[in-house]
């Protein structure tokens, strides 16, 4: 009698347990998504206050197809825009992470990269790279024949949102030179 | 008892008639699919296309625009028949300046070029007011009704000056010409039902859904029992 009170207790401790999991985890992938900061406060940030006017780089021709080898398909749009002070270039990109598109802001100074954020992630998984720790290996990289001179370390479960943010990185890099 | 046996056989024989010849078609039909391209042909019968959900392709909004018809389904975003781009939010109206279509959704302004391509999406990071609310033409400048007040631009949509007008012929919604309509449905559902479809369907009884699986079992019950009394009513009769 004793030991079948002692067995429904585990069990139910068990099933607290496994529930306690998977809410956790639903909660986390739901906290995963989001848009983490406006393409307007990010150029606010980088810009300090001071944003210029943007410009644009129209996508034809041979550019196009640099374009598709950067990011193996086809980009969507006939311009990219862009904000420019001195040698600093902004770019608020969008790319496919798995099957949404993930929103980065990168900023080019002097053809390296200062800087690269997640401005809004809206996969249910890989938003590991949105942290700092990830997004700070891209510091002070360049461009070298059209690929990023220095490699970048994977994520764990997230390999295709840290494919995307390698391809934009290398775009920024290779449309900033067309600003210079 | 062999009267009784007999009378059940003739009725059930008289039942299930048409049910053998359904099967006996199709079947045939299915043995030679490859032979006669039944998946290669297809039906667009429109109470078929009905039963098979393939109608009633209905666009959140649809906008005629520039000799282009603008409309969108969830967040994809149509030129006639041609899936453009994407925007989570939905398209509230829609201009053309210069060959170009404008399109307005509540944060951003679409641009559409003359050939039917997506060229960009402009927001507030670009300058474009947010919480718009429609978007209309005045003297051949766009204008754009937002939360906070209209505003004026020029076809470069870059710098916006807040204004108050009157007579701007704002963006109206319009309804899907025919033509693109069939196109629409195509492009959603394909070319129809293949006959290879339809014929297995009416061969396994999927075409009645579930009703007819539960059909066909009963008819295939039936047939047991026509072949088992004619069976030993053959057998009794040699006695």
């Amino acid at each position: 009698m004793k030991q079948a009170m002692l067995n429904r207790h585990n069990l139910r401790n068990s099933i607290c347990l496994v529930m306690s999991l998977v809410l956790f985890f639903i909660a986390f992938s739901v906290e995963a998504r989001g848009v983490y900061q406006t393409p307007e406060d990010f150029l606010a940030e980088t810009f300090e206050q001071d944003v210029p006017k943007s410009k644009v780089i129209w996508i034809k021709g041979d550019l196009r197809k640099v374009i598709t080898d950067i990011l193996g398909h086809k980009y969507q749009g006939l311009r990219i825009r862009y904000w420019q002070k001195q040698q600093r270039t902004a770019w608020i990109l969008d790319e496919i992470g798995k099957e949404e598109p993930i929103t980065f802001g990168i900023v080019i100074n002097a053809d390296k990269i200062e800087r690269v954020k997640v401005l809004a992630f809206r996969e249910s998984r890989g938003s590991e790279i949105r942290h700092r720790a990830f997004t700070q290996q891209f510091k002070d990289i360049g461009l070298q024949e059209m690929k990023l001179d220095r490699h970048i370390d994977g994520v764990s479960g997230a390999t295709m949102s840290v494919s995307a943010m390698t391809a934009v990185a290398t775009l920024a890099l290779y449309l900033a030179t067309l600003t210079s | 008892m062999n009267g009784m046996l007999r009378s059940w056989h003739r009725s059930i024989g008289i039942i299930i008639t048409l049910f053998v010849l359904i099967l006996s078609v199709t079947g045939i039909l299915l043995n030679h699919t490859e032979d006669w391209e039944l998946d290669q042909h297809h039906l667009t019968w429109p109470w078929l296309l009905d039963h098979y959900g393939l109608s009633n392709v209905e666009a959140d909004v649809a906008y005629s625009l520039n000799d282009k018809v603008i409309t969108q389904f969830d967040d994809e975003v149509f030129v006639n028949d041609n899936p453009v781009t994407t925007n989570l939010n939905q398209i509230i109206g829609g201009i053309t300046i210069d060959d170009i279509t404008i399109l307005a959704s509540t944060n951003e302004l679409l641009l559409i070029s003359p050939d039917g391509e997506f060229i960009e999406k402009m927001s507030a990071s670009a300058g474009v007011p947010e919480q718009i609310q429609n978007i209309g033409l005045f003297h051949g400048e766009p204008v754009l009704q937002t939360r906070n007040g209209m505003w004026r631009s020029d076809y470069m949509l870059e710098d916006w000056e807040k204004i108050s007008l009157q007579g701007v012929s704002w963006s109206i919604q319009s309804t899907v010409p025919s033509d693109i309509q069939k196109q629409l449905d195509s492009h959603f559902y394909g070319e129809g039902v293949s006959i290879e479809r339809f014929v297995l369907d009416l061969h396994n009884g999927h075409i009645l859904n579930g009703i007819g699986v539960w059909l066909l079992d009963v008819v295939a019950v039936l047939l047991i029992l026509i072949s088992v009394s004619g069976l030993w009513m053959w057998s009794r009769s040699g006695k």
